[in-house]
């Protein structure tokens, strides 16, 4: 059998789609072609190397975006087939009532918001979902919606039908919104943070077996009280080479030490050394304390307040005491050195 | 499975946080299969969006023959390679696996000057993910989707059919060139056996 009729079938057969046949045509033919075991070999370490390929993370402020984005198709695509069109005036009440139900819905279903940094210890779940950040909404809340008398409170689980008719009982003789004072929404405070960078390095090392060198890795972190993250430690088996991911958060001065104790693994790749800038997150995290923070004091410093504005003072209060959690966390992750190790196994050894 | 089906349903009665679940499921596996397809984080912001918002618009077509996920990368396949296609009218980038024809009609493969550095060099200056992205970057857009849906996103090769919507055959030819044309220029700088 000759390379070139053999070549077509080596990317599927290192994907383990070839038939019996074509398996057995391939296994002859490498026992004695050096050229093509050498192909086979490098088509397994590109595959495990595209598979390892960094992406970045999903900004922050991605389901948010995608939130509003989808809240104003919604108007146009289920809107006119589902909202019946009653009396203007009362029409207008309930939407805003809806809206407003359906924001405190959201809000609250998913508070406490999810952290910011929390991602590093959520990752220990593979299946864990990532939180959505509903900041954005509380805020809109706060300066935006103008408060409705019978506005179901925050946190009832009713659930909006946009084609429920409107009874008039629910908005009679208040169908006006209630002007609060200072309507006005209110200058977002502007927040200035200086760069702020992450730093990581990757690492390939070529071992034995995966599962053992995982546990080694555990092991050196354990002994050392290194946090680890091991969402990528389930093994990938395919023909490229098992392989397992394990990512270690280390300080900066033990970097040099860690991996060069990772050495005794199996051979080693120069480990790519990546800074992250993560200034984004820490702006984020900075404006939303702001907003929180000018929102919460300008409803303390309100005299009388009703039921319902003391319930946001608590959630104010509440949210800025995460954001500050957050806040702190990522300071302390920043400073951290991610090291990301790729195991794989010197897959084909014939 | 049986809960994608509840929430796309869901979704169609006008829920809209039912799509926010699904979005919550896929939204990361799509940023990264956008952030292949755009090579940049800013594109593949705008391009995984659009993908969910098409998704949203146009979900009275999905009839659920195929799983939901497989359905939304075929989504996301479209919007990203469409985008890359207007943006093609405007320049033409050089393709690397696209031969040549010459006069007489044969096919001959083309050289491209490769102005990247060596191994050691591409190590140090840390650039070896971005190295991979541009070298995806020269793939024709079929060969570079079938390898991106493989090995990035580690689907099947009757998933990668179902998204491309074409014969597993062709799955594996387009998956076989891209690697062949990957794995080439990669040993040239020796990162590869």
């Amino acid at each position: 059998m000759r390379c070139e009729q053999i070549k077509d079938l080596l990317s599927p057969y290192v994907d383990e789609v070839t038939s019996e046949k074509e398996n057995k045509m391939v296994e002859a033919h490498l026992a004695v072609c050096t050229e093509c075991r050498k192909e086979v070999e490098g088509l397994q370490r590109l595959s495990a190397m595209l598979g390892k390929l960094q992406a970045p993370d999903l900004p922050p402020g991605f389901s948010d975006d995608l939130h509003r984005r989808l809240l104003e198709e919604k108007t146009t695509f289920f809107g006119p087939r589902k909202i019946r069109q009653p009396r203007k005036q009362s029409w207008i009440a309930a939407s805003v009532a809806a809206v407003a139900v359906a924001v405190g819905i959201f809000a609250s279903s998913v508070l406490p918001v999810g952290s910011l940094v929390a991602w590093w210890q959520d990752r220990d779940k593979e299946q864990t979902r990532k939180p959505s950040v509903a900041i954005h909404d509380l805020i809109q809340r706060i300066y935006e919606q103008p408060l409705t008398p019978d506005v179901t409170e925050p946190g009832t689980s009713v659930i909006p039908d946009p084609a429920a008719p409107v009874k008039p009982g629910n908005t009679g003789g208040s169908s006006e919104p209630v002007k609060v004072a200072d309507n006005e929404p209110d200058k977002v405070p502007s927040v200035q943070v200086q760069p702020r960078y992450s730093d990581n390095y990757t690492t390939r090392i070529f071992v034995q077996d995966a599962g053992t060198s995982t546990d080694k890795v555990i092991q050196l972190a354990e002994a050392r009280g290194i946090s680890y993250n091991t969402s990528g430690a389930q093994e990938i088996t395919s023909l490229s080479g098992n392989r397992r991911s394990i990512a270690l958060k280390v300080n900066r001065n033990q970097v040099d030490e860690v991996l060069g104790q990772l050495k005794d693994l199996g051979e080693t790749n120069a480990p790519l050394h990546n800074t992250i800038e993560v200034t984004d997150q820490f702006q984020e995290v900075e404006e939303n304390l702001a907003k929180l923070q000018q929102a919460r004091d300008k409803l303390a410093g309100k005299e009388g307040l009703s039921a319902e504005e003391q319930t946001r003072l608590q959630e104010l209060n509440g949210e800025i005491v995460e954001w500050n959690k957050k806040k702190a966390a990522l300071e302390k992750d920043s400073d951290m050195v991610t090291i990301n190790i790729n195991l794989v196994e010197n897959g084909f050894d014939h | 499975m049986f809960q994608e089906e509840e929430l796309v349903k869901r979704t169609l009665q006008g829920d809209t946080k039912a799509f926010e679940e699904l979005v919550q499921q896929y939204e990361s596996k799509i940023y990264a299969l956008a952030y292949r397809y755009m090579g940049n984080e800013d594109d593949a912001y705008d391009m995984s969006q659009e993908a969910f918002i098409k998704a949203y618009r146009s979900l009275r077509s999905f009839k659920g023959h195929s799983s939901f996920g497989t359905w939304l990368y075929r989504v996301t396949t479209n919007v990203c390679l469409d985008e890359l296609r207007r943006r093609k009218r405007r320049i033409v980038p050089l393709s690397l696996d696209e031969p040549l024809a010459t006069r007489e009609g044969d096919e001959v493969d083309k050289e491209i000057p490769d102005n990247t550095p060596t191994a050691d060099i591409l190590y140090e200056q840390k650039e070896f993910s971005q190295y991979i992205q541009d070298l995806l970057d020269q793939l024709k857009p079929d060969h570079k989707t079938a390898i991106v849906l493989r090995d990035v996103l580690d689907l099947s090769y009757e998933e990668i059919s179902e998204v491309l919507n074409c014969s597993i055959g062709t799955v594996k030819s387009r998956i076989s060139r891209a690697r062949e044309t990957l794995r080439k220029k990669i040993v040239e700088r020796e990162l590869l056996p």
